[in-house]
């Protein structure tokens, strides 16, 4: 019997939600066998992906919205699909660039999609304003024989 | 809320904070201890540095920059477990205000994965070993 593994997340859009969603996926994607270096890479980028949801996707909003979280493992490769239902982004070529920040004063270092980039094979970001943002990270973890 | 007064190296070692802080009734599981040395301070800050934790470390961190003014401040991110670029944002806002005062920012013993983020940011320079430290009391 064949099965492809994935879990689904779903939570209010709360700062202190972050560390469960990073260790979460973190945990999902042991089974793969990481080193320590890729699973940090793991949680880093999820990190930055749903703290971007968090600081900036409800920030214009009423209540506080929910972020949905898709990881898949198919063979070595790891799909996360971290998805808000926010302001979405209006240009996402500019918000990738490194440095640029909407919230300097919050201390954002405008580092969120560099960082993503670094620690992922593959980063999409497809976005439209005012209907919410989809961020796809790709890893390929290299085939271990397990002992 | 005082820790605990100790010594180590010889020197006498006053930690200020607490390494548990609360946030809003939730738990960080962040934690800042300042170390005051030879007119510098050493923030030995443990757990993960992400967005939720870096506001509480901050606000730590800076009550002691503003009482003390210190000519260096040394993060010691030797029990830090993860960090993302919201850790770059608290290194940067840090490096701000001591430079406001002529001082400077170092950061100690990151872990490979911390080290990588900092290396992303384009802000190896900062890094320094334990051992440099110890030189330099």
């Amino acid at each position: 019997m064949k099965c492809e593994n994935y879990v689904k997340l779903s939570f209010p859009a709360l700062s202190r939600n972050e560390s469960y969603a990073r260790a979460a996926v973190g945990a999902f994607v042991s089974q793969l066998d990481p080193t320590v270096d890729e699973l940090g890479s793991v949680k880093a980028a999820v990190s930055e992906a749903v703290t971007n949801c968090v600081v900036h996707a409800y920030s214009e909003c009423e209540t506080v919205g929910i972020i949905n979280i898709t990881a898949r493992i198919k063979d070595e490769e790891v799909y996360i699909k971290i998805t808000d239902k926010g302001c979405g982004i209006e240009d996402v070529k500019k918000a990738m660039e490194p440095l640029f920040t909407t919230k300097p004063e919050l201390e954002r270092s405008g580092l969120g999609f560099a960082v993503m980039e670094s620690c992922c094979d593959k980063v999409k970001v497809s976005s439209k304003a005012g209907k919410g943002t989809t961020v796809t990270l790709t890893f390929r973890f290299e085939k271990r024989v397990l002992k | 809320m005082l820790r605990h007064v100790f010594h180590k190296h010889g020197y006498k070692i006053q930690a200020v904070s607490i390494t548990q802080q609360e946030k809003g009734g939730v738990f960080t599981g962040a934690g800042v201890e300042i170390i005051k040395r030879n007119g510098g301070i050493t923030a030995v800050i443990s757990g993960e540095i992400g967005h939720f934790e870096a506001s509480e470390i901050r606000i730590r961190i800076d009550a002691e920059l503003e009482r003390l003014m210190p000519s260096m401040l040394i993060l010691d991110m030797s029990g830090v477990s993860f960090m993302d670029s919201s850790g770059i944002g608290l290194i940067l806002g840090r490096q701000r205000i001591m430079e406001s005062f002529g001082g400077g920012v170092a950061v100690k013993n990151p872990s490979p994965s911390v080290r990588r983020i900092i290396q992303v940011a384009g802000l190896s320079r900062l890094i320094i070993s334990g051992k440099n430290t110890e030189d330099k009391k």
